[in-house]
């Protein structure tokens, strides 16, 4: 095998590989985590994809058919590109710039050009696998929905795997002056913390106001039609993606017939996608010889004189607790970046919504607006386990350093609070934030008060729960702190409960006001489910903590 | 000061005894060498003092206070350093220090005091606040030891202490340990190298296989076995591999 493929193949293997000790059944549960969460996400992507060929394929509409598929069909290469960008900006820093295994491969007798390729082949080959679950089901579904021709399934097949190319040159652009600052500074983490939050937050914001604000049944087709006519802009700034969108759909373009402008629309997206990709190739290498700088350049600097800062054993874990974590990039994003959620939710479905209730009460609906309320409610309790996924790592990112912890004079309990506190400090005031922003946009007296006193608690009931749980069995086993996180069963399900609890609360609330139920009997309902949920997680915790000293001392290393 | 009473450690279901009854007293003002070859179970020994393992049957005791019923007291009288430093890599080495202090209630002065002379004697001085991941081995065994010295415990208790350190720093870590004994505390640690162990230690403890196979005065032992050399005495009772 040669040297490329090997470095690949190790790559891979590393990557999707579980941790050695790991039994039959907890992969298979994880697999299966996994493949349940992936169900719920295409389930709501498809819905949303099933809607929107309907009501282009409604005669009713009178919305001009090919236009609007040619544009949706864009906005799934979009959706992908976001994807792609995402993801691909941290692939890219993690595996060419921020990467561990530099050194290692530096002493192998592999020429380095072999190691960048495989490097790049492996980013590539990861987003193109993350376009293909996520956008082809799309793709499928919405070529079912429009009865479109097999042509658009074998196009659509072909080309998803150039489909990366544009996402992640720009993912290259925006990580060089990322990397680039992050090496000037003396807190990279904070950096790229501050930059990966940004671009999740702005990246889920924008997507949860477009998806929710064009499904809004209120809106007419002419609207939908306005909007997406409005949107040119953006089809000339992703041109080849318009191009591959109009040969899908034989449009007839450039004044040729459609044979024709389909091959020239295919020549336009095949031809850029490939200058894409040197400029990519171009751009990668760029940061994969930096990294290599700076790995062989000793750090020589001398640091700047700090001083003694004295504080209680307790204080010293909690600042131990945040310095840990915050200093290993992937570990800060994964414990601090996400907590965005929540407020994101809470802004953009309060906008959202908001606009709604606007519309329908324009022409005289008296529909109580408390409904969509407590919709926001759900989502910010489905999104309060963000809020909880560093407390739920918490003793699995100690790792081998938890003998550390054993020889210190401070007993299981003192840890646990150090630990608890840290993560609440944090935690609670975001579901606060999040609370008190629903609140101000939609605000009611009674939904006020039994939201700041359920929702809120309810954050903290979850990160005593998940650092409790972790206590009784941590991830201890790994070389890099973020494989702590990763593969971590306590992080997914713990946000499977929290995702399953809120929309148990707004299924019930569905059923009921589908069926007539007035709000006032609604709302009562799914505030008892709420504390009932809220009580559980209290009583477990009590459950667990009980145990604790029995789960510390079963810890070895 | 420290007391080991018949303490044994099993894995594997018990089939396979690390520890196997050992029994062991140290007084006050003494440097006692623990000596056995790889796998001899010093390693799951020194653990069980020091709480990273729990005690299956038997007791150990740190000043008074019994290890696994009062283990705070036990441990605020000891101070740790591991065969592989694995301490907060992310901490500074000021930071990480700083953070033993205020477990251990250290006062701001005995901290500066304390951590510039060990630091000086080290040469430690311009690392001290750059992160430890940046440290060679050698450097986080010396930021190991200036955190394990840092509240002036009764015992010090090392796992393999010479590994990864230069001669000037090897040097001044065995006066650290005379200079500990001269205090009136203890020095407990094992190691491999028994030339070390000679020319220091008051008394010498040997396990093989978890069992306690010798245990004494250097100059009794060497009298007992013939003014023989400690290696030659290791060889004759514990010499082999236990792995």
């Amino acid at each position: 095998m040669s040297n490329y493929l090997s470095v690949l193949k190790a790559m891979f293997k590393n990557k999707l590989r579980f941790s050695e000790g790991k039994s039959k059944r907890s992969v298979i549960g994880f697999l299966c985590l996994i493949g349940a969460s992936y169900a719920l996400v295409m389930a709501i992507l498809l819905s949303v994809v099933v809607e929107f060929g309907r009501m282009f394929n409604n005669p009713q509409t009178q919305i001009e058919i090919p236009t609007m598929n040619v544009s949706f069909y864009f906005f799934i290469l979009l959706t992908a590109a976001g994807i792609v960008l995402f993801f691909g900006i941290i692939s890219l820093i993690t595996t060419l710039y921020l990467s561990k295994d530099t050194d290692f491969y530096s002493v192998l007798p592999i020429k380095q050009s072999k190691v960048f390729a495989a490097k790049l082949s492996f980013v590539y080959i990861s987003e193109t696998v993350i376009v293909a679950a996520i956008v082809l089901p799309i793709m499928i579904a919405f070529g079912a929905v429009i009865k479109a021709w097999a042509w658009y399934y074998v196009i659509s097949l072909l080309m998803l795997a150039i489909i990366p190319a544009m996402p992640l040159v720009l993912a290259a652009i925006v990580a060089i002056p990322v990397m680039f600052i992050a090496s000037k500074v003396k807190h990279r983490s904070a950096v790229a913390l501050a930059f990966y939050t940004l671009l999740f937050g702005g990246f889920f914001g924008a997507y949860l106001y477009f998806v929710f604000a064009s499904t809004d049944s209120s809106v007419s087709p002419e609207e939908i039609e306005k909007a997406m006519s409005g949107a040119l802009g953006i089809m000339y700034a992703f041109y080849p993606y318009t191009a591959l969108s109009m040969s899908v759909f034989g449009v007839s373009s450039y004044g040729l017939g459609v044979g024709a402008s389909t091959a020239v629309n295919l020549l336009i997206f095949i031809g850029s996608s490939a200058a894409l990709l040197v400029i990519l190739m171009l751009a990668a290498k760029f940061m994969y010889t930096q990294s290599v700088k700076a790995n062989n350049q000793t750090n020589n600097a001398t640091a700047k004189k700090g001083e003694f800062k004295s504080s209680s054993a307790i204080k010293a874990l909690m600042k131990r607790e945040y310095i840990s974590s915050f200093r290993t990039v992937q570990v800060a994003y994964q414990c601090y970046a996400v907590m965005i959620l929540p407020i994101i939710i809470s802004v953009a479905f309060s906008i959202v919504f908001g606009n709604m209730i606007k519309d329908i009460n324009s022409v005289g609906v008296g529909f109580d607006t408390r409904f969509f309320t407590m919709c926001i409610m759900c989502a910010l309790m489905a999104m309060i386990a963000t809020t909880g996924n560093a407390a739920s790592t918490t003793f699995s990112r100690e790792g081998k350093a938890i003998s550390s912890l054993k020889i210190l004079p401070v007993d299981i309990r003192g840890i646990l609070k150090s630990k608890l506190l840290a993560w609440m400090a944090i935690g609670v005031p975001v579901s606060a934030i999040a609370v008190v922003i629903v609140n101000v946009m939609n605000f009611d007296l009674q939904l006020t008060l039994l939201s700041v006193f359920s929702l809120i608690p309810l954050s903290a009931v979850f990160i005593v729960f998940g650092a409790l749980w972790d206590l009784s069995a941590p991830k201890l086993k790994w070389t890099d702190p973020s494989q702590a996180i990763k593969h971590n069963g306590h992080v997914t399900i713990g946000q499977l409960i929290c995702i399953g609890s809120g929309m148990a609360v707004m299924t019930v609330m569905f059923i009921l006001f589908f069926n007539d139920v007035p709000m006032n009997i609604i709302l009562p309902v799914c505030w008892t489910l709420i504390y009932a949920i809220l009580v559980i997680f209290g009583v477990v915790d009590i459950l667990l903590y009980r145990r604790v000293d029995e789960y510390y001392k079963r810890i070895e290393i | 000061m420290l007391e080991i009473s018949h303490v044994s450690m099993a894995y594997a279901n018990g089939k396979i005894k690390a520890v196997d009854d050992l029994s062991l007293t140290l007084k006050a003002g003494e440097i006692f060498g623990f000596l056995g070859a790889n796998g001899a179970g010093k390693t799951t020994t020194i653990k069980m003092v020091t709480g990273i393992l729990p005690i299956k049957s038997g007791s150990i005791s740190i000043c008074g206070h019994d290890i696994t019923k009062d283990p705070i007291g036990a441990k605020q009288n000891f101070g740790f350093v591991p065969d592989s430093p694995i301490i907060f890599d992310k901490y500074t080495g000021r930071e990480y220090v700083d953070f033993l202090g205020d477990i251990y209630g250290v006062s701001m002065d005995d901290r500066k005091r304390i951590s510039a002379d060990l630091l000086k004697r080290f040469s430690l001085e311009e690392a001290f606040d750059k992160r430890i991941s940046g440290y060679s081995h050698g450097m986080k065994q010396k930021i190991a030891i200036i955190g394990a010295l840092i509240h002036s415990p009764s015992l010090w208790i090392l796992d393999e202490p010479m590994m990864g350190l230069d001669p000037p720093s090897a040097f001044a870590l065995k006066e650290l340990m005379k200079e500990h004994k001269a205090q009136g505390k203890t020095v407990f640690f094992s190691t491999h190298v028994l030339d070390v162990a000679e020319k220091i230690c008051d008394r010498v403890a040997i396990i093989s296989k978890g069992k306690l196979v010798l245990c004494g005065d250097m100059d009794e032992l060497k009298r007992a076995q013939g003014d023989e050399s400690l290696e030659e005495i290791f060889m004759s009772v514990a010499g082999g591999s236990d792995e």
